[in-house]
């Protein structure tokens, strides 16, 4: 269930009308995501996955805004106890603009936790390259096995730097065309002897390919059209997808409180 | 059906046929067993009238023009379903598709041709029989294929399409710099088909489930619709053809970037390893794509990954690649020493350019060593990499 801290923080998020757009809508939502005690919400995704594209006609005023947009989720996926964010763009991200990104979430961050003793840390990352995963993993995955301490490994290349939310920003190559990458790095590896065909199970491949980026639980698509613009295929088993078709009438917040509630009605059976 | 209704959907057909038609739709036949239990007619009863509403739909989208249909019948997680109703799906698979394949009007008015994909080896020995027999007796048939899912996950298919493609490596028959995004879209079941334009999933589900995965997640219509499968009609895809029939040319428009973007990365160079300038980089990139469209039958529509499959066939059999790269046997064999040799370097047709620097900008060579790359790929996906369900088959 919500905890104190996190109710505490989503009240703020709404009475703190500067920093948030106030509309009908987003009261009518906070009060039934808040009153409801009956049917409070049964779960919460651990990893989110949100599909935004950046706005390419508008130029600069494009990208500011995407980024206004992800810094915004990221303060509402800090709020409910979310540990994974991943944003889905459509095209890669300039390594300076990751840079900028990193300084404006972790600007806003302060200041929606600025009356709290601690302000959670987010940590913005996008995709190691294959190749240099390669070589870190020649070191890493000889000692670690499960996938906590993949994850481990992963922390303590960002400098061990601590973090609650780890913000990871995809671009269209790191679906498909990362997951050949991935098969062409086996091939190599097969050539020096390091594996063999019949060593690639889907466990293998599980580990290899969900190292650095976790099955998120939930998917929200902000586009009009839905379609899952690339995300990484073997990610996206069970992933819910949450998808409104009039997403121009609906605020962002919105689309999020209902996709989250969504997610926690949602009953898997796994093949039973 | 009432004849007011068929004459209703003719009309509705027809008119549909003025937009582009999906050439590839897949469906996620979800909510047999709660049909069934809703209508109180038993779980057993439920899939049968499931199935009667796949022979519907699917008359439908051949009457439409769609070439390929894509079915998930049966998952490896519903293993784990009851023994009682794994009994009954299997003994319905089996009298389905003996029906279909043996007397069925459907599959020999619209030549349809049978694929079952999945893991079959996990299937009864009977159910097995039966599924190769299907296949076998359907796999002259050029007009359209239907895609029975049985038994599959998307991740299986993955695993087995890298698995496959590893082994190819490992024989020596591919070199790592042969894998791309489309010989590993071609090394999965659905590579005689062309890409996925819609997927569609009934009963209010919205998620994948381990279907299709990697067919579905890029320049694809997913629609996720609040009815059983039973309750499907050709009333109910309606709605969803049109929608697709509003977004086709962003779709097709994405499939070309993809296309290009994979050719571009071919010919990339990491800036890094500071090979050349960027000029040089530059000619190089146009040097390629020359290679690439005159090694390419002239095809008015875009390159698709399947598309670029058969014209290597084509290629195959005007025979003047393989003359022109067995003629000259001793580059043939120093090209093949130093790719073996550059395990380091991943993007290799980097080597290829070095070699062909090294060979003072010979271009004749550059162009030889690119088909001798199309060709050993080619010949790895017709043999080894072959899926016995799903033999090759170029669609008319």
């Amino acid at each position: 269930m919500v905890s104190v801290g996190t109710m505490k923080t989503l009240f703020q998020v709404f009475f703190l009308p500067h920093l948030f757009p106030v509309s009908p809508e987003i009261v009518r939502v906070l009060r039934m995501d808040l009153e409801d005690d009956k049917a409070p919400l049964a779960k919460k995704p651990a990893h989110l996955a949100v599909v935004l594209a950046v706005a390419v006609e508008n130029g600069a005023q494009g990208d500011e805004d995407w980024e206004a947009k992800v810094a915004q989720l990221a303060q509402w996926a800090v709020a409910s106890g979310i540990r994974t964010l991943s944003i889905m763009r459509n095209d890669a991200i300039h390594p300076e603009a990751l840079e900028s990104l990193q300084e404006h979430i972790d600007h806003s961050i302060k200041q929606f936790y600025r009356e709290e003793k601690d302000v959670p840390g987010v940590l913005v990352r996008t995709l190691t390259p294959i190749e240099e995963l390669d070589q870190q993993e020649r070191v890493d995955l000889v000692i670690t096995d499960s996938g906590s301490e993949v994850r481990k490994s992963v922390q303590a290349l960002h400098g061990g730097r601590r973090y609650d939310l780890d913000v990871v920003i995809l671009s269209p190559q790191d679906g498909h065309d990362r997951l050949a990458g991935h098969i062409k790095a086996l091939g190599e590896a097969a050539l020096r002897k390091e594996i063999e065909s019949k060593d690639i199970t889907m466990g293998y491949m599980e580990k290899k390919l969900s190292g650095e980026l976790s099955e998120p639980e939930l998917v929200i698509i902000l586009k009009d059209d839905l379609d899952l613009s690339s995300y990484p295929p073997w990610n996206i088993r069970l992933t819910e997808i949450y998808h409104h078709p009039d997403q121009a009438v609906i605020p962002l917040y919105t689309m999020y409180l209902r996709a989250l509630h969504r997610y926690a009605k949602c009953d898997q059976r796994f093949g039973k | 059906m009432s004849k007011l209704g068929r004459t209703m959907r003719g009309i509705a057909v027809k008119a549909l046929q003025c937009g582009s038609i999906p050439q590839h739709v897949g469906f996620i036949m979800d909510g047999n067993r709660r049909y069934g239990r809703k209508a109180q007619v038993g779980n057993s009863r439920g899939y049968y009238l499931g199935y009667e509403t796949m022979e519907e739909i699917l008359a439908v989208c051949m009457e439409l023009g769609v070439k390929v249909v894509t079915v998930y019948a049966f998952s490896i997680e519903n293993f784990k379903r009851p023994p009682d109703q794994v009994e009954t799906l299997m003994e319905l698979a089996k009298m389905k598709l003996a029906e279909l394949c043996d007397q069925s009007e459907m599959v020999r008015q619209y030549g349809i041709g049978i694929r079952v994909l999945g893991d079959v080896s996990l299937l009864p020995k009977d159910v097995q029989e039966v599924v190769h027999r299907a296949v076998e007796l359907t796999k002259k048939n050029n007009r359209a294929i239907l895609n029975m899912c049985f038994p599959y996950t998307s991740r299986d298919e993955l695993t087995m399409a890298a698995r496959s493609l590893v082994s190819g490596i490992e024989a020596q028959d591919l070199d790592p710099s042969d894998i791309t995004t489309s010989v590993l879209e071609n090394s999965l079941y659905t590579r005689s088909c062309p890409p996925m334009d819609i997927l569609i999933r009934t009963s209010g589900e919205i998620r994948l489930s381990d279907f299709m995965l990697w067919q579905s997640s890029r320049a694809c219509h997913v629609e996720f619709i609040d009815c059983y499968w039973p309750e499907f009609t050709f009333w109910k895809l309606l709605p969803i053809l049109l929608r697709y029939q509003l977004r086709a040319p962003t779709i097709a428009e994405s499939r070309r970037a993809f296309s290009e973007e994979e050719q571009q990365q071919q010919t990339y160079v990491e800036e890094s390893e500071e090979y050349r300038t960027y000029s040089d980089h530059k000619m190089f990139t146009d040097d390629h794509n020359e290679a690439f469209s005159s090694s390419t039958p002239p095809s008015s529509s875009t390159p698709t990954a399947w598309q670029s499959v058969l014209s290597y066939f084509g290629n195959k059999s005007d025979s003047t690649y393989s003359s022109a790269c067995s003629s000259d046997t001793e580059v043939e064999t120093e090209y093949r020493t130093h790719q073996r040799s550059s395990s380091e370097s991943t993007l290799t047709l980097a080597d290829d350019l070095e070699e062909t620097e090294k060979r003072a900008e010979d271009p004749a060579l550059y162009h030889r060593l690119l088909a001798e790359k199309q060709e050993r790929v080619t010949s790895f996906l017709t043999h080894r990499g072959d899926l016995p369900t799903c033999p090759l088959v170029q669609l008319q």
